[in-house]
C-alpha cells in the first residue's frame, strides 16, 4: 500500500499552503509530501540524499509539478524523470502560474501526463485541485511500478 | 531648350529672314545692289531667298514654341517648299547634263545655284523628316550635316579668296550670302532640332558636353583661321602657298593635338573624382551595414529582454495575487463568525482586486503576445471566422438577444491566429456595449473606398456609442470610455485590436455617436511585412 499518494513540488509556500488546503477541503489526499525546489524532488522520488532511507516502492501515485523552482527547474525535473526507467511512466501535472507557450509546448514535449494553470481566483483553484485529484487519484489507472 | 539656345536660333533665323527679306525687295523693286549686300558678290536670287525664308521660319517655329505645342505641319510644309524648289532646279540640271536642253529657261532672277539647290533639297527633306521618331531624327541629321558641309564649302572657300563669280556647270556659283544663311540654318537645326545628337551635346549638361563644347568650336575655327591665314599670307607674297599648306596642316595637328590631350585630361579627372566618389560611397554603404548590423542586435536584445520580461510578469506577478486571494478566502471560510459584516465585506473587496489585478495582467500579456508572435502568412475566411466568434459569444451568454450580420466571401492574407483574436476583441467589444439594447445588432462587412486599393472592414454595432471627442483615446492600453461599474473590461481590447492591425501593415479607426452605437473600420495591407 502506498503512503505516499502526492509528490507537489513548489518553492512558494503560499502556494504550497493553498494547495494543500485545497486537497484538505476535497479530502483527496492527506499524505502530500512537498518538495521545495527540483532537486529535492529527485531526490525524494530517487531515494537519495536526505531520502535515502525511504522505500523505493513507495512511489506517488501523482507529481505536482511547477515550472519555476530553485537549483533545477521543473522542465529539467521532467526530463530527468522520462529519462529514468523507475518513474518514466510516473503521472506528472505541470502546475503553474505560466501561461506562455513555450512552457505549454516544452512541458508536452518531454512528456508532461497534462498541464494546468494555477488560476488567481482561490475557488477557481480549490475546484481545478478538486478535479484534478479526482481524475488523477481516483479515476486514473497508472502503470504498475516496474 | 536652354535660353541661350532659343535666343541664338532666333537671332540667326531672324537675321537670315531679313536677309532674304532685303534680297526680294531688291529683285522686285529693281534694285540690283540689294541682292549683293552692295558689294561685288554673286546675288542671291529669288527662289533661293524663298527657301532661306522656310528654313529660318522653321527655325523659329522649333525654337520658340514649347515641346509638345510645336506645329509639325506647317515645319513639314516649309521642308516641303524647300525641297520642291531645289528639286525643280536639279531637275533641269540633270536634263541640260543629260539632253543639253533645259526644262525651262529660268529669269536671272530665279536662277539658283546647283549647290544651293542641293542644301535646298537636304534641308527641305530634313524638315518634312522632323517630329518622328529618334531613328528618323538621325537620318533629318544627316541630311542638315550634308547641306552644312555643301554651304560651309562655298562660304570657306569664299573665306579664302575663291572668286565669286566662278561657273559650275554653266550656271553661276552658290552666292556667300547664301552660303552664310544656309549655313547658319543648316548649324541652327543642328543643335535646335529635338532629340538631335550634337543639340544634345552643345546644350547638354554631362561631362562630355562641357568638355565638348570647347573643343567643337577649335575644330572648326581653328583649321578656317589658319587657312585664311596661309591665302592671305601668300596673295601678299609673305610665304608660298606650299609653305601656307604646311602651316595650316601643322598649325590645325597641333590644334587638335592640345584639344585632345585637353579633353584626355579632363576626363581623367572626371574619372578620378568619380572614383573618389564612389569610395565614399562605398564607405558610406559599408558603415550603414555595420550600423544596421548593431542596430539589429540591439533590437534582439531587446526584444529577448521582453522576453523575459513577460515570461516574469506571467509567472510571479500572479503567485503573490493567488495568496491574497486564497488567504482571504480561507479567512471568510475559516474565520467567518469573528469577522462582522464590514470585515466581510473589506476581505469580499480584497478577493476582487486581486481577481480584476489577475485578469489585467492576462490582457496585458496577450497585448504583449500579439507585438512578439511571429506573424504567419495564410488566406483566411473572415467571414467564417467572424460566424465562430459571434457563436462562442453566444454560447457564453445564452440569454443575450443579438442579431448577428456577417457579409459572406470577406477573406484576407494575414495570421489566422491573430486576425481570429482581433475579431474577438471587436466582436467582444460590440457584444459587451450593447448588452442594454434588446434589439442589439453586430454587424461585419466591407467597403471600399476611394483611394484605398484594399478593402475596408467593418464592424458596426448599434450599442453604446461613444463621443467622437474621446476618439483619440480608443486604441490605447487602460483608456476606457467608460466606468468598471457600467461595463466590465480591462481596457485593452482595443489596444490588442489595433496592434494585430498595425503588425498586418493596416490602419484601424473608429467612428461613434454616444447613445446610438459604434463602428470600428481596418484594413489590412496586401503584401505583408514580417
Amino acid at each position: 500500500v502506498n503512503k505516499t499518494s502526492v509528490l507537489l513540488v513548489e518553492d512558494n509556500d503560499d502556494d504550497v499552503q493553498l494547495t494543500l488546503r485545497a486537497f484538505r477541503k476535497h479530502n483527496l489526499a492527506n499524505d502530500i509530501q512537498v518538495a521545495t525546489d527540483g532537486q529535492q524532488a529527485l531526490e525524494f522520488l530517487f531515494c537519495q540524499g536526505a531520502y535515502a532511507g525511504r522505500d523505493p516502492e513507495d512511489m506517488p501515485q501523482l507529481v505536482l509539478l511547477d515550472l519555476k523552482l530553485p537549483k533545477l527547474d521543473g522542465l529539467e525535473v521532467l526530463k530527468r524523470l522520462r529519462a529514468d526507467e523507475r518513474t518514466r511512466t510516473l503521472p506528472v501535472v505541470v502546475l503553474t502560474s505560466s501561461r506562455e507557450e513555450c512552457d505549454l509546448v516544452e512541458s508536452y514535449r518531454l512528456g508532461a501526463n497534462s498541464y494546468v494553470r494555477k488560476p488567481v481566483d482561490f475557488a477557481e483553484f480549490t475546484e481545478a485541485a478538486r478535479h484534478l485529484g479526482l481524475y488523477w487519484l481516483v479515476l486514473n489507472l497508472a502503470a504498475p511500478h516496474p | 531648350m536652354p535660353r541661350t539656345a532659343t535666343l541664338f536660333a532666333t537671332v540667326a533665323a531672324t537675321a537670315c529672314i531679313g536677309v532674304a527679306a532685303v534680297v526680294v525687295a531688291g529683285w522686285a523693286f529693281g534694285m540690283p545692289a540689294l541682292t549683293t549686300l552692295g558689294r561685288a558678290w554673286t546675288p542671291m536670287v529669288v527662289n533661293t531667298a524663298l527657301g532661306v525664308w522656310c528654313g529660318a521660319t522653321a527655325i523659329l517655329l522649333l525654337a520658340r514654341r514649347a515641346t509638345g505645342k510645336r506645329p509639325w505641319r506647317i515645319i513639314r510644309a516649309l521642308g516641303a517648299v524647300m525641297a520642291v524648289m531645289g528639286g525643280l532646279v536639279l531637275a533641269d540640271f540633270g536634263s541640260v547634263w543629260l539632253t543639253g536642253t533645259p526644262l525651262y529657261p529660268p529669269a536671272p532672277a530665279w536662277r539658283m545655284a546647283p549647290n544651293t539647290a542641293v542644301a535646298n533639297v537636304c534641308i527641305g527633306l530634313a524638315l518634312a523628316l522632323s517630329g518622328r521618331s529618334v531613328r528618323v531624327t538621325r537620318v533629318a541629321e544627316a541630311l542638315i550635316a550634308a547641306a552644312l558641309i555643301v554651304a560651309a564649302v562655298m562660304l570657306v572657300a569664299f573665306l579664302m579668296g575663291a572668286t565669286a563669280q566662278s561657273d559650275l556647270m554653266g550656271r553661276v556659283n552658290m552666292s556667300p550670302i547664301t552660303g552664310l544663311c544656309l549655313a547658319t540654318i543648316a548649324a541652327t537645326l543642328l543643335v535646335v532640332m529635338p532629340d538631335a545628337v550634337l543639340g544634345s551635346i552643345v546644350w547638354g549638361d554631362g561631362p562630355g558636353s562641357r568638355i565638348a563644347r570647347p573643343l567643337l568650336l577649335t575644330a572648326v575655327l581653328a583649321p578656317t583661321f589658319l587657312g585664311w591665314f596661309s591665302v592671305a599670307a601668300e596673295r601678299r607674297g609673305w610665304m608660298t602657298l606650299e609653305y601656307g599648306i604646311a602651316l595650316t596642316v601643322l598649325g590645325t595637328a597641333i590644334v587638335a593635338t592640345g584639344a585632345v590631350i585637353r579633353g584626355a585630361m579632363r576626363v581623367n579627372s572626371y574619372d578620378a573624382r568619380r572614383a573618389e566618389a564612389e569610395d565614399s560611397l562605398r564607405a558610406l554603404a559599408a558603415g550603414l551595414e555595420t550600423q544596421v548590423a548593431r542596430r539589429t542586435a540591439e533590437l534582439t536584445a531587446t526584444n529577448r529582454e521582453l522576453e523575459s520580461f513577460s515570461y516574469s510578469v506571467s509567472h510571479d506577478l500572479r503567485t503573490p495575487l493567488r495568496a491574497l486571494d486564497g488567504f482571504s478566502q480561507a479567512l471568510l471560510e475559516d474565520y467567518s463568525d469573528r469577522l462582522d459584516d464590514t470585515g466581510r465585506d473589506y476581505l469580499g473587496r480584497i478577493r476582487r482586486g486581486t481577481q480584476r489585478m489577475g485578469e489585467l495582467i492576462d490582457a496585458l500579456l496577450d497585448l504583449s503576445r500579439v507585438s512578439r508572435a511571429q506573424l504567419q502568412r495564410a488566406q483566411v475566411d473572415l467571414s467564417a471566422l467572424a460566424t465562430d466568434v459571434a457563436a462562442t459569444l453566444r454560447e457564453r451568454e445564452p440569454g443575450r438577444h443579438v442579431l448577428v450580420q456577417v457579409t459572406p466571401g470577406l477573406s484576407a492574407e494575414g495570421d489566422p491566429r491573430l486576425l481570429r483574436a482581433l475579431l474577438e476583441n471587436l466582436m467582444a467589444n460590440a457584444w459587451k456595449f450593447t448588452s442594454r439594447r434588446p434589439d442589439a445588432l453586430i454587424e461585419f462587412t466591407a467597403i471600399r473606398e476611394d483611394g484605398r486599393p484594399d478593402p475596408v472592414y467593418v464592424l458596426r454595432d448599434n450599442g453604446a456609442g461613444f463621443d467622437m471627442a474621446h476618439a483619440a483615446k480608443l486604441f490605447g492600453a487602460f483608456q476606457r470610455l467608460h466606468t468598471e461599474r457600467e461595463f466590465q473590461g480591462t481596457g485593452v481590447g482595443l489596444a490588442t485590436a489595433q496592434r494585430i492591425v498595425h503588425r498586418h501593415g493596416g490602419e484601424i479607426w473608429a467612428e461613434g455617436i454616444a447613445g446610438q452605437g459604434a463602428a470600428f473600420f481596418f484594413t489590412l495591407a496586401e503584401d505583408l511585412q514580417t
